[in-house]
Protein backbone atom coordinates (compact mmCIF):
# COMPACT_ATOMS: atom_id res chain seq x y z
CA UNK A 1 0.00 0.00 0.00
CA UNK A 2 1.29 3.38 -0.56
CA UNK A 3 0.27 6.22 1.44
CA UNK A 4 -1.85 9.40 0.12
CA UNK A 5 -3.06 12.82 1.87
CA UNK A 6 -6.80 11.93 0.71
CA UNK A 7 -8.70 10.89 3.96
CA UNK A 8 -11.12 8.23 4.01
CA UNK A 9 -13.32 9.08 7.13
CA UNK A 10 -14.61 5.98 9.37
CA UNK A 11 -17.92 5.73 11.31
CA UNK A 12 -16.92 2.67 13.10
CA UNK A 13 -16.16 3.40 16.99
CA UNK A 14 -12.88 3.21 18.02
CA UNK A 15 -11.56 3.49 14.25
CA UNK A 16 -9.77 6.20 12.67
CA UNK A 17 -9.82 7.16 8.99
CA UNK A 18 -7.32 6.22 7.27
CA UNK A 19 -5.15 7.67 4.01
CA UNK A 20 -3.56 4.74 2.28
CA UNK A 21 -4.21 3.72 -1.25
CA UNK A 22 -4.06 1.63 -3.81
CA UNK A 23 -5.93 -2.13 -4.57
CA UNK A 24 -5.42 -3.53 -1.70
CA UNK A 25 -6.93 -0.66 0.67
CA UNK A 26 -9.87 -0.61 -1.37
CA UNK A 27 -10.75 -4.16 -1.16
CA UNK A 28 -10.29 -3.52 2.64
CA UNK A 29 -11.87 -0.09 2.45
CA UNK A 30 -14.62 -2.22 1.06
CA UNK A 31 -15.18 -4.64 3.56
CA UNK A 32 -14.47 -1.78 6.15
CA UNK A 33 -17.82 0.27 4.94
CA UNK A 34 -19.80 -3.04 4.86
CA UNK A 35 -18.81 -3.22 8.32
CA UNK A 36 -19.79 0.56 9.47
CA UNK A 37 -23.02 0.23 7.20
CA UNK A 38 -24.03 -2.57 9.63
CA UNK A 39 -23.16 -0.55 12.61
CA UNK A 40 -25.13 2.36 11.22
CA UNK A 41 -28.16 0.52 10.99
CA UNK A 42 -28.42 -1.41 14.23
CA UNK A 43 -30.36 0.35 16.45
CA UNK A 44 -28.98 -0.38 19.98
CA UNK A 45 -25.13 0.64 18.39
CA UNK A 46 -26.11 3.07 15.46
CA UNK A 47 -29.00 5.01 16.42
CA UNK A 48 -27.08 6.92 18.38
CA UNK A 49 -24.51 7.93 16.37
CA UNK A 50 -27.08 8.36 13.57
CA UNK A 51 -29.14 10.82 15.85
CA UNK A 52 -26.08 12.67 16.14
CA UNK A 53 -25.19 12.89 12.32
CA UNK A 54 -28.98 14.24 11.82
CA UNK A 55 -28.22 17.00 15.02
CA UNK A 56 -25.09 17.73 12.99
CA UNK A 57 -26.77 18.36 10.04
CA UNK A 58 -29.88 20.32 11.87
CA UNK A 59 -27.28 22.54 12.94
CA UNK A 60 -25.36 23.35 9.47
CA UNK A 61 -29.04 24.01 8.14
CA UNK A 62 -29.87 26.08 10.61
CA UNK A 63 -26.80 28.56 10.53
CA UNK A 64 -26.17 28.92 6.70
CA UNK A 65 -26.31 32.42 6.56
CA UNK A 66 -24.76 35.24 8.50
CA UNK A 67 -26.78 36.30 12.31
CA UNK A 68 -28.84 33.80 12.67
CA UNK A 69 -29.03 34.54 16.19
CA UNK A 70 -29.89 37.54 16.28
CA UNK A 71 -26.59 39.41 17.55
CA UNK A 72 -24.28 39.28 14.24
CA UNK A 73 -23.27 35.14 14.40
CA UNK A 74 -21.11 34.42 11.88
CA UNK A 75 -22.86 30.99 9.62
CA UNK A 76 -21.33 28.01 9.72
CA UNK A 77 -19.15 26.92 6.57
CA UNK A 78 -19.32 23.91 5.03
CA UNK A 79 -15.58 23.23 6.13
CA UNK A 80 -16.17 23.27 9.74
CA UNK A 81 -19.58 20.95 9.55
CA UNK A 82 -16.79 18.65 7.74
CA UNK A 83 -14.41 18.90 10.19
CA UNK A 84 -17.63 18.54 13.04
CA UNK A 85 -18.73 15.24 10.98
CA UNK A 86 -15.29 13.54 11.22
CA UNK A 87 -15.08 14.50 14.85
CA UNK A 88 -18.31 12.60 15.80
CA UNK A 89 -17.02 9.89 13.16
CA UNK A 90 -14.15 9.78 15.30
CA UNK A 91 -15.91 9.93 18.32
CA UNK A 92 -18.06 6.68 17.45
CA UNK A 93 -20.36 5.29 20.18
CA UNK A 94 -17.61 4.91 22.26
CA UNK A 95 -18.47 7.54 24.67
CA UNK A 96 -21.61 8.69 25.39
CA UNK A 97 -22.77 11.24 22.72
CA UNK A 98 -22.64 14.93 23.08
CA UNK A 99 -25.58 17.30 22.22
CA UNK A 100 -24.32 19.73 19.67
CA UNK A 101 -24.78 23.69 18.89
CA UNK A 102 -23.80 26.08 16.84
CA UNK A 103 -21.57 29.08 18.16
CA UNK A 104 -21.42 32.25 17.12
CA UNK A 105 -18.45 32.49 15.78
CA UNK A 106 -19.34 30.01 13.16
CA UNK A 107 -18.42 26.90 14.76
CA UNK A 108 -20.31 23.69 16.33
CA UNK A 109 -19.48 22.79 19.54
CA UNK A 110 -19.82 19.40 21.18
CA UNK A 111 -21.41 19.84 25.01
CA UNK A 112 -21.48 16.22 27.30
CA UNK A 113 -23.37 17.47 30.10
CA UNK A 114 -24.30 15.93 33.37
CA UNK A 115 -24.83 18.57 35.75
CA UNK A 116 -24.15 22.27 36.13
CA UNK A 117 -20.95 22.27 37.13
CA UNK A 118 -20.15 18.88 35.33
CA UNK A 119 -19.54 19.91 31.53
CA UNK A 120 -17.36 19.37 28.96
CA UNK A 121 -17.53 21.40 25.57
CA UNK A 122 -15.35 21.36 22.23
CA UNK A 123 -15.45 23.66 19.46
CA UNK A 124 -14.98 22.77 16.40
CA UNK A 125 -13.61 24.76 13.59
CA UNK A 126 -12.49 24.74 10.12
CA UNK A 127 -9.19 24.49 10.83
CA UNK A 128 -7.71 21.64 12.93
CA UNK A 129 -7.50 23.12 16.22
CA UNK A 130 -10.21 22.39 18.66
CA UNK A 131 -11.00 24.85 21.91
CA UNK A 132 -12.43 23.20 24.74
CA UNK A 133 -13.77 23.82 28.43
CA UNK A 134 -14.78 22.06 31.34
CA UNK A 135 -15.94 22.47 34.89
CA UNK A 136 -15.41 19.51 37.00
CA UNK A 137 -17.21 20.64 39.78
CA UNK A 138 -14.95 23.13 42.20
CA UNK A 139 -12.09 23.36 39.44
CA UNK A 140 -12.21 24.03 35.84
CA UNK A 141 -9.72 23.74 32.52
CA UNK A 142 -9.74 25.05 29.14
CA UNK A 143 -7.63 25.01 26.41
CA UNK A 144 -6.34 23.95 22.75
CA UNK A 145 -5.71 20.48 21.13
CA UNK A 146 -5.07 19.70 17.49
CA UNK A 147 -7.16 17.54 15.54
CA UNK A 148 -6.31 15.40 12.47
CA UNK A 149 -7.48 11.36 12.49
CA UNK A 150 -8.12 10.97 15.80
CA UNK A 151 -10.26 12.34 18.84
CA UNK A 152 -6.91 14.23 20.77
CA UNK A 153 -6.19 12.02 23.90
CA UNK A 154 -6.33 15.01 25.66
CA UNK A 155 -10.16 15.77 24.74
CA UNK A 156 -10.62 11.83 26.01
CA UNK A 157 -8.93 12.09 29.22
CA UNK A 158 -11.12 14.84 29.65
CA UNK A 159 -14.23 13.02 29.16
CA UNK A 160 -13.07 9.73 31.43
CA UNK A 161 -12.59 12.23 33.84
CA UNK A 162 -16.00 13.65 33.58
CA UNK A 163 -18.00 10.80 33.54
CA UNK A 164 -15.65 9.02 36.48
CA UNK A 165 -16.63 11.77 38.69
CA UNK A 166 -20.00 11.07 40.63
CA UNK A 167 -22.96 13.64 40.12
CA UNK B 1 -23.96 51.48 38.64
CA UNK B 2 -25.68 48.44 38.10
CA UNK B 3 -26.28 47.03 41.41
CA UNK B 4 -25.67 43.25 42.58
CA UNK B 5 -28.86 42.44 43.16
CA UNK B 6 -30.15 43.49 39.90
CA UNK B 7 -31.59 40.80 37.38
CA UNK B 8 -30.15 40.80 33.50
CA UNK B 9 -32.06 39.48 31.03
CA UNK B 10 -29.92 38.25 28.00
CA UNK B 11 -32.55 37.09 24.89
CA UNK B 12 -32.35 34.39 23.08
CA UNK B 13 -33.47 34.62 19.09
CA UNK B 14 -32.52 31.16 18.07
CA UNK B 15 -34.03 27.88 19.68
CA UNK B 16 -29.99 26.27 18.68
CA UNK B 17 -29.15 27.91 21.99
CA UNK B 18 -31.50 26.07 24.19
CA UNK B 19 -30.98 22.30 24.87
CA UNK B 20 -34.31 20.56 23.98
CA UNK B 21 -33.29 16.79 24.89
CA UNK B 22 -35.54 17.03 27.97
CA UNK B 23 -38.57 18.62 26.35
CA UNK B 24 -39.83 18.77 29.91
CA UNK B 25 -37.02 20.37 31.33
CA UNK B 26 -35.38 22.81 28.43
CA UNK B 27 -31.58 24.19 29.71
CA UNK B 28 -30.18 26.97 28.18
CA UNK B 29 -26.96 26.54 26.63
CA UNK B 30 -23.71 28.49 27.11
CA UNK B 31 -23.45 29.52 23.42
CA UNK B 32 -26.11 32.21 24.10
CA UNK B 33 -23.42 33.93 26.17
CA UNK B 34 -20.38 33.83 24.02
CA UNK B 35 -19.74 38.02 22.98
CA UNK B 36 -18.92 37.06 19.95
CA UNK B 37 -18.12 39.12 17.35
CA UNK B 38 -18.15 42.03 20.22
CA UNK B 39 -15.78 41.77 24.04
CA UNK B 40 -19.60 42.66 25.39
CA UNK B 41 -22.62 40.61 25.74
CA UNK B 42 -25.80 42.55 25.17
CA UNK B 43 -28.21 42.29 28.19
CA UNK B 44 -31.06 44.22 29.71
CA UNK B 45 -31.81 45.27 33.66
CA UNK B 46 -34.78 43.38 34.10
CA UNK B 47 -35.51 44.12 37.89
CA UNK B 48 -38.64 44.96 39.84
CA UNK B 49 -40.16 44.30 36.32
CA UNK B 50 -43.74 42.01 35.40
CA UNK B 51 -42.94 39.61 33.61
CA UNK B 52 -45.43 40.74 30.89
CA UNK B 53 -42.80 43.97 31.24
CA UNK B 54 -39.99 42.01 30.38
CA UNK B 55 -41.52 40.18 27.64
CA UNK B 56 -42.53 43.28 25.92
CA UNK B 57 -38.57 44.50 26.03
CA UNK B 58 -38.10 41.43 24.18
CA UNK B 59 -40.56 41.43 21.79
CA UNK B 60 -39.35 45.15 21.09
CA UNK B 61 -35.62 44.01 20.46
CA UNK B 62 -36.78 41.00 18.61
CA UNK B 63 -39.45 43.32 16.25
CA UNK B 64 -35.86 45.42 15.64
CA UNK B 65 -33.45 42.14 14.70
CA UNK B 66 -36.27 40.50 12.78
CA UNK B 67 -35.58 37.13 14.62
CA UNK B 68 -38.66 35.22 16.47
CA UNK B 69 -38.16 35.38 20.62
CA UNK B 70 -37.64 32.28 21.91
CA UNK B 71 -36.80 33.12 25.58
CA UNK B 72 -34.21 34.89 28.16
CA UNK B 73 -31.20 33.91 30.22
CA UNK B 74 -32.07 35.45 33.79
CA UNK B 75 -29.26 36.07 36.21
CA UNK B 76 -28.00 38.84 38.56
CA UNK B 77 -25.30 41.08 38.38
CA UNK B 78 -24.02 39.18 41.66
CA UNK B 79 -22.93 36.48 39.49
CA UNK B 80 -21.79 37.97 36.57
CA UNK B 81 -19.48 39.95 39.26
CA UNK B 82 -18.67 36.96 41.33
CA UNK B 83 -16.61 34.95 38.06
CA UNK B 84 -14.57 38.53 37.44
CA UNK B 85 -16.58 40.20 35.10
CA UNK B 86 -18.86 42.96 35.82
CA UNK B 87 -22.21 44.88 34.25
CA UNK B 88 -22.30 48.55 33.03
CA UNK B 89 -25.07 50.77 31.75
CA UNK B 90 -25.12 50.88 27.74
CA UNK B 91 -28.02 52.99 27.00
CA UNK B 92 -29.80 53.37 24.48
CA UNK B 93 -32.13 51.86 24.46
CA UNK B 94 -34.02 51.95 27.75
CA UNK B 95 -32.41 49.51 30.15
CA UNK B 96 -29.63 48.55 27.83
CA UNK B 97 -26.38 46.80 29.56
CA UNK B 98 -23.35 45.53 28.64
CA UNK B 99 -21.35 42.57 30.41
CA UNK B 100 -17.62 43.22 30.11
CA UNK B 101 -14.24 42.86 31.68
CA UNK B 102 -13.96 39.66 29.18
CA UNK B 103 -10.20 38.66 28.72
CA UNK B 104 -8.82 40.74 26.27
CA UNK B 105 -7.72 39.10 22.93
CA UNK B 106 -4.56 38.80 23.60
CA UNK B 107 -2.88 35.19 22.94
CA UNK B 108 -3.86 33.04 19.96
CA UNK B 109 -7.59 33.35 18.79
CA UNK B 110 -8.13 29.46 19.41
CA UNK B 111 -7.07 29.76 23.05
CA UNK B 112 -8.89 33.47 23.55
CA UNK B 113 -11.69 31.05 22.15
CA UNK B 114 -11.11 28.35 25.05
CA UNK B 115 -11.59 31.05 27.84
CA UNK B 116 -14.45 32.72 26.32
CA UNK B 117 -15.85 29.14 26.51
CA UNK B 118 -15.58 28.63 30.49
CA UNK B 119 -16.55 31.98 31.07
CA UNK B 120 -19.58 31.89 28.86
CA UNK B 121 -20.53 28.08 31.01
CA UNK B 122 -19.90 30.09 34.50
CA UNK B 123 -22.89 32.55 33.59
CA UNK B 124 -24.99 30.16 32.31
CA UNK B 125 -24.41 28.29 35.55
CA UNK B 126 -26.06 30.93 37.30
CA UNK B 127 -28.77 31.64 34.45
CA UNK B 128 -32.30 30.30 35.01
CA UNK B 129 -34.42 30.28 31.03
CA UNK B 130 -37.22 31.68 30.69
CA UNK B 131 -39.49 30.60 27.23
CA UNK B 132 -41.16 32.82 25.92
Amino acid sequence: MKTTTDYRSSQYPSFSGSRADGPDAETVNGLFCEVQSAFLQSQSLGGPTRKSMASLVDTLLDCLHPDWDGYSALPVRPETYQNARRFLECLGGVSPQPSISPEPDGEISFEWYRAPRLRFSVSVGPDATLSHACMFGTSSVHGTETFLDEVPVGIRNQLDRLYRLPV
Amino acid sequence: MVDSTELLARFVFTRSHINWEDQSRPRLRAEAFIPHPHLELSVFRVHGLATLAVRQIGEEVSRQRNKPLVGRGELTAGHVRKIGLDVQSSEPPPRHADIVGWPALLGSPKEDKSRQKLIAMQLVEGAQLVLA
